[in-house]
């Protein structure tokens, strides 16, 4: 159990994918600039990211790996991870059309972000089980997802700040993000995993 | 070398199959989620000031926010004015544009009113009038109902005898606005609205 | 003797601020009666209670209490003086706009002619009493101007007496509970007794002990059923704003966007009260107590003034030469507004007259340190809701709660930077109100446009039935002649 919650605290913060280990970052900037738009985006990334790390291992588990068929598995991950997508699509826009227009083109887009790959072929690297799986998502999610909403956040004071011309937009913004990697370079050493 | 085959075919099979049920999946979904219409034209439609004016090339403003949710421009609403363009852009999550309007449109707000000594009862611009702001029948005084009317100028022109004017909306007697303080530079006032998503 | 109680206030009250209250200033010299004026100026759309018309003519004689003035809303301004109508034209007026309005103009002739109501006699029930202070014109004399009648309804519970006067350098409901203490507790007793109310509050502050030893007398003498809960309030600003005042004393928190009737208490003006008990008598509202104070006058103290009495006569009655002010705050240090032609006259909700000098600090950009976030008693976040509102986003400030702001000042008054929120407030609640009002015209206008287009469709649905109905007639009607022809060839 505390393995579990190690991960989770591991995936989230102290190897945050966005901040520390740079994955997702199309999203990350591409959405950020108000909390409405960052906070459903969150939700779809989670929702996905979860999905598709318990279906890569099964997938590993019971195809490929039988099959001997390792060789494919970046094919089949990004399969079964636009399977998932795709079904969150029409699910957000079945339940929330307003938030499918806000998103846009970002939603699809979830089957290119690379932290989401990147979870699936991490859980392989790693060999872990399916529950450290499905918890090594659901972190790297909640890791995402807390770091999309403070963005957010910052993105929208900085609208109003006075902010000179060169760097208002996305300027200001990378600078921002720098910085809260720094910050979260903090965390480095509190978990080795 | 069958080795080799086996290997390649197994994992091509494996993937097809695999793809198959994906695609099987969503198929389902894409039916379990169906939706009909598109609610999106409500909140939209929310926004738009319901003058019913038709000066977007649209019949009204229910079309145009239809419209508007099948990717048609947002900035075409003149009596909404470059407000309404940028609450169009920050409920879309797009990026604001000016508004696309010409001298002669205005987004001053206008009432019509009917010169009473002119009018001859015709009843024409009672048809004309989208949201039954007019009063009146045939070979009777017609009058505008100056609350409910939207200033979309719709009746002036079926007017045989020209006796309709657009005129500035009567304010109450005690109204009054408050004064804007000043803004120092520092402020970054009127710089965004154009900028969103 | 009337049953009462005195308790301090359990609940403190978050936010605002403890300026110096400067109350002794205008307290040490007695409240005095003044001549009458030359002239008397009475807005006709600004006096409290909306737009007005005239009831008078130019070259009209008029008694006091001659009603001259009938607003929107029924309220009835009267002649506070006998003398003749002179004038009726655009005029200075006591107002934030500090701008020229219609105006009525009355010359006092001295004359003692009087127009009152005829007195009421209990008992009399809600309907009469509220037909009678719309005649006697009664309105929150604390100020806000807000028609009395209007809050008068059935199911209200308890009456809440704002003994508060929380702004500094404002004395003058102190003044009156000290000088007429009978009447604002009669005025009481006959709108509790009207409306079923069992409970009357008195919220003073504890800074005020002779109006709190006079209320006390008066409720030895008073044979009312009501049981008075007097209770003590810490001295801070503004535990007088009704909502704060409401949750003060009796722990009810009125929710966003409804006013405290509505949940079943009314809050009164100790002057508002005052004046009720006058009119049930048959007076119209025609003076007040106006507090005349700052360090800008030679001397300080309370008047009782006619109403409509031009600013001008009321700086010269301190003894004051009125070209050594540039501009007079009407009302107090926070809420008060400026006005610089001192002909404007004064209304029934002219409260105070300040004058001091003050420096004027240039304003610098905001530092974030929270202050007015701390001072704000309805714990907002000014310091966010006028970031918004610079930068020109009034949904942001909207969603931030500027809806609910109060505009007491405190902020003002706490920010190192000297930014003038409240004004920005000020003028965002007015976009927001203007904003939510076209948005329910355009609802209204979409109604309307969905019932005629439906309308139109029925109407053609059925022209077309009648038609194919006539059809369907003419071809029967041709066939069956048909047939009769074939027959008899």
């Amino acid at each position: 159990m505390t393995d579990l919650l190690l991960i989770i605290v591991s995936a989230a913060l102290v190897n945050n994918f966005v901040l520390v280990q740079f994955l997702g970052l199309c999203p990350f900037m591409g959405v950020s600039s108000r909390i409405d738009s960052a906070l459903g985006m969150s939700f779809a990334t989670t929702f996905v990211l979860t999905l598709s790390s318990v279906v890569a291992y099964l997938l590993q588990s019971l195809l490929l790996i039988p099959l001997d068929a390792m060789w494919l598995r970046t094919l089949a991950f990004i399969v079964a991870i636009a399977v998932a997508v795709q079904f969150t699509e029409l699910a957000i826009k079945k339940t929330s059309p307003l938030l499918h227009s806000v998103l846009g083109i970002y939603l699809p887009l979830i089957t290119t972000n690379c932290a989401v790959l990147g979870v699936a072929l991490l859980n392989t690297n790693r060999a872990h089980t399916l529950a450290e799986s499905a918890f090594y998502g659901i972190g790297a999610a909640l890791g995402f997802s807390l770091v999309l909403v403070l963005f957010a956040g910052v993105r929208e004071r900085l609208q109003l700040a006075d902010i000179p011309a060169p760097f208002q937009g996305a300027s200001i913004a990378l600078i921002t993000a720098g910085f809260m990697a720094l910050a979260f370079m903090g965390f480095t050493g509190m978990i080795r995993l | 070398m069958t080795e080799a085959l086996w290997t390649i075919g197994s994992g091509v099979i494996g993937l097809s199959v695999v793809g198959l049920v994906g695609g099987a999946l969503l198929q389902y979904a894409s039916k379990a989620f169906k939706v009909d219409g598109n609610p999106l034209v409500d909140s939209i439609d929310a926004l738009l000031p319901q003058t019913q004016c038709g000066q977007c090339g649209h019949p009204g403003c229910k079309p145009y926010a239809e419209a508007i949710a099948n990717g048609e421009p947002i900035n075409r609403c003149p009596p909404g004015g470059q407000e309404t363009v940028d609450r169009l852009a920050n409920l879309l999550g797009v990026d604001s544009l000016p508004l696309d309007a010409d001298e002669t449109t205005t987004d001053q707000d206008l009432v019509a009113v009917i010169i009473e000594e002119e009018c001859i009862g015709c009843t024409k611009c009672i048809q004309a009038c989208p949201v039954d702001a007019i009063v009146g029948a045939a070979k009777l005084m017609h009058t505008v109902i100056v609350d409910d009317c939207t200033g979309c100028d719709l009746c002036v022109d079926p007017c045989p005898v020209d006796c309709i004017d657009m005129v500035p909306r009567p304010k109450a007697s005690d109204f009054w606005i408050p004064n804007r303080p000043d803004v120092i530079s520092s402020d970054r006032f009127g710089q965004i609205g154009m900028q969103h998503g | 003797m009337a049953e009462y109680q005195i308790r301090h206030c359990e609940r403190q009250l978050e936010g605002g601020i403890h300026p110096e209250t400067y109350k002794d200033l205008s307290t040490s010299a007695p409240c005095v009666f003044i001549d009458d004026p030359k002239r008397l100026v009475f807005p006709i759309h600004f006096s409290g209670g909306g737009p007005g018309e005239p009831l008078v003519s130019i070259g009209d004689t008029v008694s006091q209490g001659t009603p001259i003035i009938k607003c929107q809303s029924g309220i009835i301004h009267v002649a506070s003086r006998a003398g003749t109508v002179i004038d009726i034209t655009d005029h200075a007026i006591t107002h934030p706009s500090d701008d020229v309005s219609a105006s009525i103009i009355i010359e006092p002739n001295g004359s003692k002619d009087q127009s009152y109501l005829n007195p009421l006699s209990w008992p009399f029930d809600a309907d009469t009493l509220r037909d009678r202070a719309i005649e006697a014109g009664i309105l929150g004399l604390g100020g806000a101007g807000f028609p009395s009648f209007k809050k008068w309804s059935d199911g209200t519970q308890t009456l809440i007496i704002n003994a508060a006067e929380c702004e500094p350098y404002l004395t003058a409901d102190d003044t009156l509970m000290r000088i007429d203490t009978h009447s604002m507790i009669r005025g009481a007793c006959m709108l509790s007794q009207t409306l079923d109310i069992k409970t009357i509050v008195i919220g003073i502050e504890d800074n005020k002990p002779e109006a709190l030893a006079a209320i006390e007398a008066a409720l030895k003498e008073s044979r009312s059923d009501c049981f008075f809960d007097i209770v003590l309030l810490d001295t801070k600003y503004p535990s007088g704003s009704a909502r704060q005042l409401v949750w003060l004393t009796l722990g009810i928190e009125v929710p966003s966007g409804s006013r405290s009737v509505e949940s079943g208490v009314i809050v009164h003006n100790p002057g508002t009260l005052a004046a009720l008990s006058r009119a049930i008598d048959g007076k119209p509202i025609t003076d007040r107590i106006v507090t005349l104070t700052g360090e800008a006058l030679t001397t300080q103290k309370n008047v009782i003034a006619p109403i409509g009495t031009p600013i001008r006569y009321l700086i010269e009655a301190t003894k004051t030469n009125p070209a050594s002010l540039t501009s007079i705050t009407v009302g107090g240090p926070m809420m008060g507004y400026q006005v610089t032609d001192f002909e404007a006259g004064i209304t029934k909700t002219t409260n105070c007259l300040l004058a001091r000098e003050v420096e004027i600090v240039p304003e610098s950009p905001c530092i974030r340190c929270g202050a007015c976030a701390t001072a704000c008693p309805v714990r907002l976040q000014p310091q966010q809701m006028v970031s918004a509102l610079k930068g020109g986003l009034l949904d942001r400030a909207i969603h931030e709660g500027l809806t609910d702001c109060i505009e007491c000042a405190a902020c003002n008054a706490v920010c190192p930077s000297h930014i003038p929120l409240a004004e920005w407030f000020r003028l965002g609640r007015f976009e927001a109100r203007e904003k939510a009002n076209e948005q329910r015209l355009a609802a209204e206008a979409r109604e309307r446009f969905e019932a005629r287009n439906k309308r139109l469709e029925r109407i053609a649905q059925e022209q077309e039935a009648k038609r194919a109905a006539r059809k369907a007639k003419t071809a029967d009607a041709l066939n069956k002649a048909r047939k009769a022809r074939e027959e008899s060839a």
